[in-house]
């Protein structure tokens, strides 16, 4: 029989998510670097490549997509690297560990916050492409909006279980990539196909099976960081 | 027995940090940890407090296997390290608002907690604005939201200043009525004079103090 008499009602999974959000939420308000340095290192990544491709207004429009995502995916490592880094301040992770938070709540709430960043950036970065690169998107805002989504919550939830593993590591900015971009590839080709659609049209209606990818992309995704964070915190 | 430890060894790379410790803790009491920095005081705490797992032997803790049933006994387990386990950014009502929500616990007796640990209740300060003294204070505030059946403290009266070393034995007092205590300091007489029971360790093994 357990000895522990327990007459607290702990919150239930969405209410712990909902609660570690908030504080990530208020926290980062509160800081600002990790979202200002983010974007301008993304602003900053999408007129070098303007620069590199030099004064070929056609190269540039039919690369636009891709630059798009690319500099989403370089600016990711950033927001990543920093997304656990307030958890490891006075080991505040360990902490929530004792709470009896369940891996999965700080799981979710720490990969929801990161696809909420890199989506706002990739909205930020959506009209500047257009502007830097002399672009047109042939299809709706909505559309590019949803693409946007998707591919940041592909790039979200395993970078967040990398995110986790590499936090304590003295070379982490270094691994992270390392270990994240490997495994983002598929999510990535996804989300520039996707895109390139919305910048070029869509007449062969090839745009719902990239979706449809995309989105099988972030089920797996989520279901194996969610099962395997537990066990990159538990020691 | 609240606590059973038997053969536990931890071990770090190629150090063993405990070695083949046993050791029975009852309910109530309050036992002091010494011994000399890299006796295994710290790792012990750890082990009890479930955020680390020996490398060999078991331990029980309110009857559950502290490698599997771990989130069993954490709800009842507080550790007050030298960490703190704070949120640099969240001033203190906010650490202590979080901590209550996620425990299930009522967030309304905050302000008296605040004010029993003499921090400002309405204070906008962030912690990372607090001094090393007012964040231990705070982590006790913590321990007090919880409300704890077996309490580890690593190094309590370390950062305080003599104010803070008084209110901290106040609390070890209090907390002595009803809850278990492992105290493990380098402040023996001071340690002496709050414990039951001593237990002295030594290249992590256990030695007649």
């Amino acid at each position: 029989m357990s000895l522990i008499e327990s007459t607290n009602k702990s919150p239930s999974l969405l209410q712990t998510v909902w609660l570690i959000l908030q504080k990530d939420l208020r926290i980062e308000w509160r800081q600002r670097a990790r979202i200002n340095a983010t974007a301008f290192f993304a602003i900053l990544t999408l007129l070098l490549f303007s620069f590199a491709a030099g004064p070929q207004a056609a190269l540039l429009e039919k690369q636009a997509p891709g630059y798009l995502w690319l500099a989403i995916f370089l600016a990711s490592v950033l927001a990543l690297s920093e997304s656990m880094r307030l958890e490891n301040d006075n080991e505040a992770l360990e902490g929530l560990r004792l709470l009896s938070t369940t891996p999965l709540a700080i799981f979710l709430a720490k990969a929801i916050l990161n696809s909420l960043m890199l989506w706002s950036l990739g909205l930020l970065l959506l009209p500047l492409s257009i502007a830097f690169y002399d672009a047109h998107m042939e299809l709706g805002l909505h559309q590019a909006a949803l693409v946007l989504f998707l591919g940041s919550a592909a790039i979200s939830a395993p970078g967040t279980l990398y995110a986790t593993i590499t936090s304590k590591l003295q070379a982490r900015e270094v691994l992270l990539p390392l270990l994240l971009f490997p495994v983002l590839i598929p999510g990535l080709l996804a989300s520039v196909k996707a895109m390139t659609l919305i910048y070029t049209g869509d007449p062969m209606q090839q745009l719902p099976s990239w979706l449809a990818l995309l989105f099988g992309f972030n089920l797996i995704y989520w279901i194996v960081g969610g099962l395997l964070f537990g066990r990159v915190i538990e020691e | 027995m609240l606590a059973q430890l038997d053969k536990v060894s931890k071990r770090y790379g190629r150090q063993w940090a405990l070695n083949q410790l046993s050791l029975d803790i009852t309910a109530g009491e309050t036992l002091l940890l010494t011994g000399h920095n890299g006796a295994g005081k710290t790792t012990l705490l750890r082990l009890l407090a479930t955020v680390m797992r020996p490398t060999h032997g078991t331990i029980q803790i309110f009857g559950h296997d502290s490698k599997t049933d771990y989130a069993q006994i954490r709800p009842a387990i507080g550790l007050l390290s030298h960490q703190n386990h704070l949120y640099n950014q969240l001033n203190a009502f906010e650490n202590l608002e979080l901590v209550a929500k996620l425990s299930g616990k009522s967030t309304e007796n905050i302000p008296g907690f605040l004010e029993e640990v003499g921090l400002p209740v309405k204070g906008q300060k962030v912690v990372a604005q607090y001094s090393a003294g007012m964040k231990r204070r705070l982590a006790i505030a913590r321990m007090l939201v919880r409300q704890p059946k077996l309490i580890l403290l690593d190094e309590p009266f370390g950062q305080l200043d003599p104010g803070g070393v008084e209110m901290m034995e106040h609390f070890i007092q209090r907390w002595q009525e009803d809850t278990t205590l492992l105290i493990a300091t380098h402040d023996i007489d001071r340690g002496k004079k709050l414990c039951s029971r001593h237990l002295h360790l030594e290249k992590g093994q256990s030695v007649c103090p």
